[in-house]
């Protein structure tokens, strides 16, 4: 089976421990190059935030038990890239039009 | 080693997310502090009606001791535990998750055995460190061994609040002159009570 080498996923989190440490750990996970957590919401005790992983061949099940053991749930994954090379999303004809619109 | 830096990184990163170390010093001053007190109480009370066994006198001090580490360790591990698991309870409702199994049910865990561990060491020492001199009484007459435990327990007030001083960044004499007042106040109502009996 191919591999991953992107993965985008909404993650409900409890404030502590923070979003760096979070960050520091899913990056030690072997497979991984590169991570961005961005901090879309926050409330007084959670926030909701959006992890980008990168990598030659993510396992998406340690990334998953990274953010379990952090206290985190996954709510969505928002794209996954796999294959040899990242693709990226091609706008078509109809994102052109919901766009002027 | 590398088994011992993961430890060390583990306990690091359950201080920071169980906050340990404010309720910590919180109740080492706390507790430390009625150590103190309380062994000045019944040190004041055997000085003032002349008691001069020094064998009675460390072994009511170290059953005390070891009554208020007990009480300590007893009620901090049932506070802590009881506050810290009601804040988990919260904290899943608004994650929508159980973080029992998570490094925050962990730190939970890890933070109430710190505190009791804490609450129990804390009056034992203190309270201990005053009753250091009944134990050279054969090489100290028991006046001498009384003074030098009002002076021992003085000094350990005053340490506690130059450490709460520290904590503040205040004035460490005016808060160590603060715990020491406190000594004093007791001291004089104990005499007051005693004399007029």
């Amino acid at each position: 089976m191919s591999n991953i080498r992107r993965l985008v996923l909404d993650v409900l989190k409890p404030l502590s421990p923070s979003i760096v440490d979070l960050a520091k750990q899913l990056a030690d996970i072997q497979g991984v190059d590169g991570v961005d957590v961005s901090l879309v919401e926050m409330d007084a005790k959670s926030e909701s935030v959006k992890i980008t992983c990168e990598g030659e061949n993510i396992n998406f099940n340690d990334v998953e038990a990274i953010i379990s053991d952090n206290g985190g749930s996954v709510h969505s994954v928002d794209k996954v890239s796999s294959g040899s090379t990242i693709i990226e999303e091609v706008p078509t004809h109809q994102d052109t039009e919901s766009t002027l619109a | 080693m590398n088994f011992l830096y993961k430890f060390t990184e583990k306990l690091k990163e359950y201080r920071e997310i169980s906050k340990v170390d404010e309720i910590a010093r919180r109740y080492f001053v706390m507790n430390g502090f009625d150590g103190s007190l309380t062994i000045l109480g019944l040190l004041i009370g055997y000085y003032l009606t002349n008691f001069k066994n020094p064998i009675v006198i460390f072994a009511t001090g170290i059953s005390t001791c070891i009554a208020m580490g007990i009480s300590g360790l007893w009620g901090a591990y049932l506070t802590e535990r009881s506050e810290r698991i009601s804040n988990l309870r919260e904290l899943e409702k608004a994650t929508i998750s159980n973080l029992n199994d998570t490094k925050i049910g962990s730190a939970l865990r890890f933070a109430t055995i710190v505190v009791a561990i804490i609450d129990a060491v804390a009056p034992f020492i203190t309270a201990f460190f005053s009753l250091i001199p009944f134990l050279f009484t054969k090489y100290l007459d028991i006046k001498t061994c009384y003074y030098v435990s009002f002076a021992l327990t003085f000094t350990a007030l005053f340490v506690l609040g130059v450490f709460l001083g520290r904590t503040s960044k205040e004035n460490l004499f005016i808060s160590g002159m603060k715990m020491v007042i406190a000594g004093i106040v007791s001291v004089l109502i104990s005499v007051l009570l005693i004399r007029n009996f």
